[in-house]
């Protein structure tokens, strides 16, 4: 994939933040727990549901005209985390969405 | 994954206004991300122009089904002026599904389907159907749930009986440039024979739930089973109360009739609300997977 491609939302795809689940993982994060697990958000289309957690929830939301590089600078920007780690996470959730339709690539 | 609110509601409307305004609210307050909304009519002053008004600002998409004979011309113009996903015409016959479409040819609002509720008499149309749907340049088709709150007697198709339609779907073409909606597991094994059906397990009281024209709220339009009441209780309350986790709880369990099964992994039961109405338990097979 070309990185350097604009990461659009399927306007097909309607989602949801789950606020009680949302408040959970944050208090949970506050305590420093791990929340991977957590569904924070679905996204539905086509009949598919995807139950997304915290750091899928905000790759959702910034995948709007950006580059998968774009995405991880703005990550970067909220989470103490190792580049190449992230980096890799969202590539790999990026082409889950991709393969379930979910996002488009301009 | 449990949901603590469904995402989608499926609201059959009656022909009284009574209590529409109240769960219009009751429904927005809940954020699913569809309404499944079936109209017997459309007209002024309808039950369904009131809910669509009541949504115009929600973000909530919205699904019509309405009746062939019910959207001669001038009905279908009066839906222009709302937000709607989609008008589904629904029909029975081959026939009526070509009378209702002719009859929405200068609707240029939503996007348009069918909705063909099958049946044991009509099921040998669905080849036929989805050429139509070809021919006309149809691509969303939905084979809606039976309302057995209604007392309607189930509907299902046997394995043999599948396997026969499955094999004049694909001589007729199959499901090629279709957009299909199949709620039932095993006529979607009919349709689509190599592929699993998509959703894990039975969804009712999790991602969706059912209003019927008084106001009772349901797992799902296919489970009879009450959970409660809008005329005495919102939608939240209802979604939030032991009466619904409960029953979601025993969902989650697979049926004891089909605990030895090596089909069970991929069925899950098959359709929950069909065993239940033909067994009166939630331990009993679905007869369709004989």
């Amino acid at each position: 994939m070309d990185i350097t491609k604009k990461i659009r939302r399927n306007p097909d795809v309607m989602w949801r933040e789950e606020d009680e689940a949302l408040a959970g993982v944050q208090d949970s994060l506050d305590r420093g727990e791990v929340v991977e697990d957590v569904g924070t958000a679905v996204l539905f289309s086509g009949g598919t549901m995807l139950s997304i957690n915290y750091l899928g929830l905000e790759i959702w939301k910034l995948c709007e005209n950006r580059s998968l590089d774009e995405v991880v600078q703005e990550l970067l920007s909220q989470f103490e985390v190792d580049e190449s780690v992230l980096r890799e996470d969202v590539q790999a959730f990026l082409d889950e969405l991709s393969q379930k339709g979910f996002i488009l690539y301009e | 994954m449990e949901l603590a609110a469904p995402i989608t509601i499926y609201w059959d409307l009656g022909p009284e206004q009574g209590l529409v305004e109240k769960i219009c609210s009751d429904i927005i307050s809940c954020r699913p991300l569809m309404l499944q909304l079936f109209s017997p009519a459309v007209e002024p002053g309808c039950p369904a122009l009131a809910v669509l008004n009541s949504f115009k600002d929600s973000p909530i998409a919205i699904s019509l089904t309405v009746p062939a004979a019910a959207l001669s011309f001038p009905a279908a113009t009066l839906l222009e002026n709302y937000k709607l996903k989609e008008l589904l015409i629904s029909c029975d016959t081959l026939e009526g599904a070509a009378a209702g479409w002719s009859s929405v040819s200068n609707y240029s609002g939503a996007a348009k389907g069918i909705s063909f509720q099958v049946t044991r008499e009509n099921r040998h149309e669905l080849p036929s159907l989805l050429g139509f749907c070809r021919q006309q340049g149809i691509q969303r088709v939905v084979l809606p749930m039976q309302r057995l709150y209604n007392q309607e007697s189930p509907f299902f198709l046997s394995r043999q009986e599948q396997q026969h339609l499955s094999g004049l779907l694909a001589a007729a073409g199959g499901t090629e440039g279709l957009n299909l909606t199949i709620h039932d597991p095993f006529i979607w094994r009919a349709f689509y024979p190599a592929i699993p059906f998509p959703q894990a397990g039975c969804q009712a009281a999790n991602t969706m739930l059912a209003v019927d024209p008084r106001g009772t709220v349901y797992p799902c339009p296919t489970l009879p089973v009450p959970l409660g009441s809008l005329t005495a209780a919102s939608l939240k309350e209802i979604m939030v109360s032991g009466i619904k986790k409960d029953f979601r709880r025993k969902l989650l369990e697979n049926p004891a009739q089909c605990l030895a099964c090596v089909e069970i992994k991929e069925c899950r039961g098959g359709c929950r609300g069909r065993a239940y109405v033909l067994n009166g338990t939630l331990d009993g097979l679905d007869v369709a997977c004989r």
